[in-house]
């Protein structure tokens, strides 16, 4: 809305000229960030104790794990703050009728919606298995999924279609293949399975936010690049009209997540909940198509991919199949702690893991 | 012997399918590398020759002329000659072919030459380039037709010894090895590659026989061993075989013949032509073989049998069945394909080099080959009639004949604009002739029988109405499949190995298609049966086993006796009971596709399902659209799934108005019974619980016995004619329902070693049942039993007081006769034996659905009219099985007999126990009139505690053990001992299922439960040595018995708290199993017997070794378990050792187990052990959190509880609950 208000009043009175700054990208990326944090920071006090009130607490399975135990009671739907904060502050801050803006803010909607649902009902029924079924919730994330990568091939896409179907490569100039029609079909699966991944990630203090915060941040450069003629042309990277967009979402995500980092740090007094994972994996996933960085993101997002990958097989290969744990605890940070190793020391060095990845992912820019 | 085989039919039809699926394969790449050209031409003409001797010698000669001969010597018993046969055959066969090959070598140029016979247009003859090529194949390919003959003969082995796995998955290797060859070899020799292809693929499908021969005929016990025989030695049948060749070699090469003929002519052609028509035939051969299946289908199995008893009018009626079926299935298939024959093409070709113009060349010769396959059909139909009537000649003639025409038409046709198409044309019209003097002769042939011949009337409505509906359904697609096309999401598919595009407009307009088809069809019949009463036709459906079949005759028997016009047909699964009961009790049947519902989660049954499940609803559409039920009685087992589906769909679509009822005959629907009930009209239910399932349609009417048992009974005096009792004697009937029971049997057999005694006061009559699986086959494993356990005087003496018979139709005489019943606890067999009034001693079945047989032989039990046996589940041979002890089988059954007024008790219970007049109260539900008096709602069949599921009893056991911890017990529980008892049967029958999730939870139970008896069962799976398969093994998977089974396995052990010295082997192996939460667990269990080991010098040295353990779980627990166990400084030693280790945990560990050692007073030096402890690191990486708040939290709430407990003893009431935030520990105080 500011946006729109400062564009018009420059237009309409000389006085208001210095409002020029909002059609500058980095002015309005910082105060998108800023916008968050602020209301991050003006809101989650309020809704803890709102959580607590309504007796919103977070239902810990029996892992085995006395640290968890511990913190059973802790409330949980914290991702309500950072979508809203993030709504809030992209209202304020973007182009609304962009595109890529558009899509991304569908997929945090959307995916957060159904996080929300879940959290909702596990809540209410007091039981962490009673939330929504896996297969309703692979079925409601895949109905986005499915959309998304339907509009993404006709003309309605953001992306223009001479390079819409066309697969990149980290380290690779020229694009890898044209995949077609199947590229929706890896679109669609890509999606499914980011958006889990992170939601998998999810499990400690602390630990899904910030690396969420590296991988956004590393889109939000790409998008700076991609939708910047100049640079586009320097990089060698394909010019996609509009994407620069995507740095504002990118940095309002960066403020939302810094501020819930601050009460989700350990020990949490709020969990973001599958609200909140969901509706972080989803947008990464979308911005990650969008951006034609796709394959990008098991290097950047490799620590997602590490804890969905053990998971998966730790379930449907080895305890349901084999019949013998492959891992001595799946996902990764809960076979850490198996080990021997506090919460906090996990935590930090996932961090300190997806934070390498990040530097290299940013490497790609240049080496190519 | 029916059921093996249709499982030997499954195989080879699921082997052919691979086979056809992977020869399509091959060609598409010929097809794809060489597109139809002068090439592929070239490679056609020089195959000619082998493929025709391929056929000749190696499928015709070896089966008919060979085999015979072959099997009549092995049935006899003469082995020896039997191989000499063989021998002699293959030597001669060799021979033969590479005599041939040889003639072939030196006539090639001759041969080749033929080609330019004739001469239609002067330019498009073969060139001189071309001939040479043609020559150089031809040479190249010749050794494919001594190698496939070869690998012909071996197959035709193979099918005899009944390995039709091997036999028809031989041709896949074929396949495999041309299309390797090809892609291999086409970048060096070019063309020629498809003769190196072919050649290598022939040489594979021989090799890849050898094995399984040398396996299946070590197996078969009938050796391997080729042998000439003696010089001079006659073996006579080899006369007979060479006299059968003649006529075979005759009929082939006419028919072959021709096929050479149309490669000639279409040489003259454009380049391409031979090819074209080469690739059409290999199309129009998949409709084909679905004529022959459906021709099997059709009964013309039935038709020798017909023959041999002279019962002519129903040869004719099955003949003219036939003929329906394939007029009903070629006429669609025929229109279909020649409207969509383009994109078919296309579909299954056109890649690479095969090209619009190939596609447009071979579509056309496709289509007009196609207008043959109804002809076709016809042919193969009689070809298989006139055998039954020992007229072999008559299809020989007409063939050699119809050959003749064929040459000509071709000859006339090719010159004409249609080109190839028109040599296609030409086969296809003498094939249809073919048919037509068949079928005109055997009209001849059936008025000499008596007969009348078959003519318009029997056939007229089935073609004008399949015609009708293929025109319209052909039509439809013709004119949806280019709009499809069109569609710009459809046109944007990329071609991707298929023209994505092409499949998907076909799938849609085909699929529209068969839908219109359908739809003209049923309106068809609709108008045609409107005439008729449609409440006069009933369709019935259901089956599996006989409680679901014999419903549903007893209904239909009802129904006929009000209604004497009405008409039935039964629509069951072929294979099953019903394909038995049924044809016995008199009603036609027909068959579809269904299988049992596998569950939700994904998994290849499931596939399969959803397939059977569409296949089935499409053929049940038919039958429906065909009969126009006016009614549709189900009685459940997923053979009526598919119908009822179809039904609902066509009455959406106004095309059915047959209404449906469901008889449900067990206490808990199975899950597909429970979707259906809700579509039906009326469900109509055995027992009142199962209301709740369908609490809007459902009405208890009772199980309708049949007639014919209860009718029966006045013949207790008369006895039975075929059944000599001796009279004086106590009669005991046992049987396992229609299928048998495997329990049963076996328990019997053992038992009547008891009985033999006590011969001259008992008779006992076994009804073994049908069952014929893989892995039980009833009849013959009962009878290996009983040769096997007595010798043969006690044969002798059982024989007097013992008959059996596989399936008793006169049940009811069996019944009248009985004394005692002894039975599964199915609501059949239980509902039949109270409409007898006689008492049971019932053997239910463990791990169904609802366990609705232990509900029902308990609810017998409750009411005084049987007694219940469970099984038990023991080691036998290294094997586990569910079984019942003879001895004690016996016992009960004497104890039963000795006393004469408890029985006559529970025979007078058992009258008294169901509820009667079922079968009258279904006919008034049918026909709308109320009957007298209403049936009470509650009756008293039933009305017992619901049984837990496995999972649940774990859960609250598991829950019950996590709080009382070592106070823990099952009776805390399960409060019934008679419920104890039966959990602990229960989870013991799981060790023997095949889904180790099964055996799992069965061993987790039987800790809990501390069911010690089955101790060695679970030692048993622990050292089970069998492998896992071997895609779990190259995924890290080791034992069947899976990981998870032996790690709870020794915690069960610590739970049964048993100990003696062959536990304690069996734990010292576990220490070094090959998965660590194994070892892991066999630590923890010796430091739980640590005070009770017998050789503790052996367990310390496997602990001390597994201290070196990859796993640091592994260290952890060795290094406590050799706190409590060692006792020597060794141990000191190495748990010292420790104190530098990587993980905190095991530094942990090695101090708890050194304080052991210290109060175990093993180490005394304590000062020592102070320096020595000093140098442990002590960091760590963990901590516990601590949350203060919480504490006080904590406090205060207890105080408060404990205060109010004190209040409510003084005013003597339970607990307040104000204790929401900690249920847990609110539910251990109202427990204790």
């Amino acid at each position: 809305m500011l946006y729109y208000l400062g564009r018009w009043l420059q237009s309409q009175f000389d006085v208001f000229g210095f409002f020029r700054l909002l059609n500058y990208l980095s002015f309005r990326s910082i105060m998108a960030a800023l916008t968050a944090v602020v209301i991050v920071f003006l809101l989650s006090p309020r809704w803890i104790r709102a959580m607590h009130r309504r007796n919103f607490l977070d239902q810990v399975r029996e892992t085995g794990i006395t640290s968890a135990f511990d913190k059973a009671g802790t409330p949980t739907m914290g991702g309500v703050l950072v979508v809203a904060a993030m709504a809030v502050s992209l209202l304020l801050w973007c182009n609304l009728a962009n595109p890529f803006l558009l899509s991304s803010l569908a997929a945090l909607l959307w995916f957060g919606g159904i996080g929300f649902w879940d959290d909702w009902l596990k809540s209410s029924h007091g039981s962490g298995d009673q939330g929504l079924g896996e297969m309703t919730k692979l079925l409601l994330q895949g109905g986005f999924a499915l959309g998304f990568a339907v509009i993404y091939l006709t003309p309605a896409s953001p992306v223009p279609a001479e390079i819409a179907t066309r697969l990149y490569l980290p380290f690779l100039k020229k694009p890898a293949a044209n995949l077609g029609i199947l590229y929706g079909v890896f679109v669609f699966l890509f999606v499914l399975l980011v958006a889990n991944a992170v939601n998998i990630t999810d499990g400690l203090d602390g630990l899904a936010i910030t690396p969420s915060i590296f991988v956004v941040s590393v889109l939000g450069v790409f998008a700076y690049v991609m939708g910047n003629t100049i640079y586009s042309v320097y990089l060698q990277y394909p010019y996609l009209r509009g994407a620069g967009e995507l740095t504002v979402f990118a940095s309002a995500f960066i403020g939302a997540g810094l501020g819930f980092l601050w009460y989700n740090a350990y020990p949490a007094q709020i969990f973001m909940g599958d609200t909140g994972s969901l509706a972080i994996g989803g947008t990464i996933a979308v911005i990650s198509v969008l951006l034609k960085q796709e394959v990008l993101f098991p290097l950047v997002g490799g620590l997602f991919l590490i804890e969905a990958l053990t998971s998966q097989v730790q379930d449907k290969v080895g305890v349901r199949w084999l019949g013998k744990r492959i891992f001595y605890r799946a996902p990764l940070h809960h076979s850490l702690q198996h080990h021997g190793f506090a919460e906090t020391k996990v935590v930090i060095r996932l961090w300190i893991i997806s934070g390498i990845l990040a530097l290299l992912a940013l490497a790609t820019l240049k080496i190519r | 012997m029916r059921k093996a085989f249709s499982r030997k039919f499954v195989e080879m039809v699921q082997g052919s399918l691979v086979s056809r699926v992977l020869g399509f394969v091959r060609e598409a790449v010929v097809a794809s590398f060489f597109g139809a050209t002068r090439a592929t031409d070239i490679f056609a003409i020089a195959f000619t020759i082998p493929t025709l001797f391929r056929r000749i010698l190696g499928e015709d000669m070896v089966e008919k002329a060979f085999l015979p001969s072959f099997r009549q010597l092995i049935a006899s018993g003469d082995y020896r000659r039997a191989w000499v046969l063989a021998s002699r055959t293959l030597a001669l066969m060799t021979l033969l072919l590479l005599l041939l090959m040889g003639l072939c070598y030196v006539c090639t140029p001759a041969m080749v030459n033929m080609v330019n016979l004739v001469k239609i247009t002067a330019d498009q003859q073969f060139s001189l380039e071309d001939l040479r090529r043609a020559e150089l194949m031809t040479y190249y390919v010749l050794p494919f037709m001594v190698a496939i003959g070869l690998a012909s003969f071996v197959g035709g082995l193979l099918l005899f010894l009944d390995a039709t796995a091997s036999y028809s998955l031989a041709p896949m290797f074929l396949s495999i090895g041309a299309v390797g060859g090809i892609v291999i070899f086409e970048p060096y020799v070019g063309i020629y590659s498809m003769a190196v292809a072919f050649v290598l693929g022939g040489v594979l499908q021989f090799l890849v026989q050898i094995p399984p021969l040398i396996r299946a005929s070590r197996r078969s016990g009938l050796g391997l061993q080729f042998s000439l025989g003696r010089a001079g030695e006659g073996v006579p049948e080899m006369r007979e075989v060479g006299r059968q060749s003649g006529p075979i070699l005759l009929q082939s090469v006419a028919n072959k013949s021709v096929e050479v003929v149309e490669r000639v002519l279409a040489a003259a052609l454009v380049p391409g032509s031979v090819a074209a028509l080469y690739f059409a035939r290999r199309l129009v051969e998949l409709p084909n073989a679905i004529v022959g299946l459906s021709v099997g289908r059709a009964g013309v199995t039935d038709l020798n049998d017909e023959a041999q008893r002279g019962d002519w009018s129903a040869f004719r009626a099955t003949v003219i069945r036939a003929i329906r079926y394939n007029i009903a299935s070629m006429v669609p298939i025929t229109v279909f394909v020649i409207v969509l024959s383009i994109p078919m093409t296309a579909v299954v070709y056109k890649r690479g080099a095969f090209d619009t113009t190939s596609v447009d060349m071979t579509s056309l010769a496709f289509s007009f080959y196609t207008v043959g396959l109804l002809g076709g059909g016809f042919w193969s139909l009689y070809t298989r009639i006139y055998p039954a009537l020992a007229k072999n000649q008559v299809p020989l003639y007409t063939s050699l004949a119809c050959a003749a025409v064929n040459v000509v038409l071709d000859i006339l046709l090719v010159r004409t604009p249609l080109m190839n198409g028109g040599i296609a044309l030409g086969s296809s019209v003498a094939i249809s002739l073919n048919a037509t003097m068949l079928f005109a002769a055997f009209n001849g042939e059936l008025r000499r029988l008596g007969q009348r011949g078959i003519g318009w009337r029997d056939l007229g409505s089935t073609t004008i109405s399949t015609t009708l509906a293929s025109s319209v359904g052909g039509f439809t697609a013709w004119v949806l499949f280019p709009r499809f096309r069109a569609i710009p999401l459809v046109a944007a598919l990329p071609h991707f190995v298929f023209s994505l595009a092409d499949v998907v407009a076909l799938g849609l307009a085909g699929s529209v298609g068969v839908l219109a088809f359908l739809l003209t069809l049923g309106y068809w019949s609709r108008f045609r049966n409107d005439k008729g009463s449609a409440t006069d036709r009933v369709i019935l459906t259901g089956g599996g086993t006989g409680g679901h079949v014999n419903p549903a005759l007893a209904i239909a028997d009802t129904v006929k006796e009000r209604n004497v016009g009405a008409r039935f047909l039964y629509i069951g699964v072929c294979g099953r009971a019903e394909s038995v009961i049924v044809t016995r009790a008199g009603y036609p049947i027909r068959y579809v596709r269904a299988s049992a519902f596998p569950g939700f989660r994904p998994s290849v049954a499931l596939l399969r399902f959803v397939l059977s499940l569409a296949v089935g609803i499409l053929q049940s559409c038919f039958w429906i659209a065909v009969f126009q039920p006016g009614m549709i009685i189900g009685t459940g087992g997923y053979a009526s799934a598919p119908v009822i589906f179809a039904n609902t769909l066509m009455r959406a679509l106004r095309l059915s108005r047959a209404k449906v009822y469901i008889h449900e005959q067990n206490s808990v629907p199975g899950k597909l019974n429970q979707v259906i009930g809700r579509w039906a009209d009326k469900v109509l239910l055995t027992f009142p619980q199962t209301k709740a399932w369908f609490p809007r349609n459902s009405v208890v009417v009772g199980y309708p016995v049949r007639r014919s048992v209860t009718l029966e009974q006045r013949r207790r005096e008369e006895g039975i004619p075929a059944l000599p009792i001796p009279s004086g004697r106590r009669v005991v009937f046992v049987f396992g329902g229609s299928q048998g029971a495997r329990t049963i049997n076996r328990a019997l057999v053992d038992a009547l070693g008891y009985l033999r005694p006590r011969r001259h006061e008992l008779f006992i009559i076994h009804g073994i049942g049908l069952f014929n699986a893989p892995d039980y086959q009833a009849r013959e494993d009962t009878d290996h039993r009983f040769r096997t356990r007595y010798g043969q005087k006690e044969q002798e003496e059982i024989a007097s007081f013992y008959y059996f018979q596989d399936y008793f139709h006169n049940i009811g005489d069996i019944y009248a006769v009985s004394d005692l019943v002894v039975c599964r606890g199915g609501a059949g067999s239980l509902n039949e034996i109270s409409a007898m009034g006689k008492p049971a001693l019932i053997m239910p079945k463990a791990n169904l659905p609802g366990e609705h047989q232990i509900m029902n032989a308990r609810a017998m039990c409750q009411a005084g009219a049987a007694e219940v046996i469970y099984e038990d589940t023991v080691t036998e041979e290294g094997v586990l099985l569910e079984k019942v002890e003879g001895k004690h089988f016996a016992e009960r059954i004497l104890a039963l007999l000795d006393d004469p007024e408890h029985l006559a008790g529970m025979a007078a219970c058992s009258r008294a126990f169901m509820r009667r007049n079922a079968l009258e109260r279904i006919a008034a539900e049918i026909h709308g009139t109320p009957f007298p008096d209403a049936p009470p709602e509650d009756g008293r069949s039933s009305y017992l505690k619901p049984l837990l599921t496995n999972a649940q009893l774990l859960r609250l056991l598991e829950r019950t053990r996590e709080r009382e911890k070592s106070d823990y017990a099952p009776q805390l529980v399960i409060s019934e001992p008679d419920d104890l008892e039966y959990y602990r049967h229960r989870a013991a029958s799981l060790l023997t299922s095949p889904h180790w999730q099964e055996r799992n939870l069965g061993v987790k139970l039987i800790g809990l439960l501390k069911h010690e008896e089955k101790l060695s069962s679970l030692l048993h799976l622990l050292a089970d040595p069998t492998p896992a398969s071997w895609l779990q093994r190259l995924l890290g998977g080791d034992y069947r018995q899976v990981g998870f089974i032996r790690r709870n396995i020794l915690a069960a052990l610590q739970h049964l708290n048993r100990w003696d010295g062959e536990v304690e082997a069996h734990v010292i192996r576990a220490l070094a199993d090959g998965y660590y939460e194994v070892r892991t667990q066999a630590a923890r269990t010796m430091r739980q017997f640590a005070d009770r080991l017998m050789e503790r010098e052996a367990v310390c040295d496997r602990l001390l070794s597994l201290l070196q353990d990859r796993s640091f779980e592994v260290v952890i627990e060795a290094s406590v378990a050799l706190g409590a166990v060692a006792g020597d400084r060794r141990a000191t030693e190495a748990l010292l050792d420790l104190r530098e280790h990587h993980y905190w945990q095991v530094r942990d560990a090695a101090l708890r187990a050194l304080a052991l050692l210290v109060k175990r007073g093993v180490i005394h030096d304590r000062q020592w052990l102070v320096t020595e402890i000093s140098r442990f690191i002590l960091t760590m990486t963990d901590f516990r959190s601590h949350f203060a708040i919480k504490e006080s939290y904590r406090q205060l709430f207890e105080l408060c509880r404990e205060m109010a407990t004190r209040e409510s003893k003084v005013q003597g009431e339970g607990v307040s609950r104000n204790a929401e935030p900690f249920p847990g520990r609110e539910s251990k105080v109202q427990s204790a």
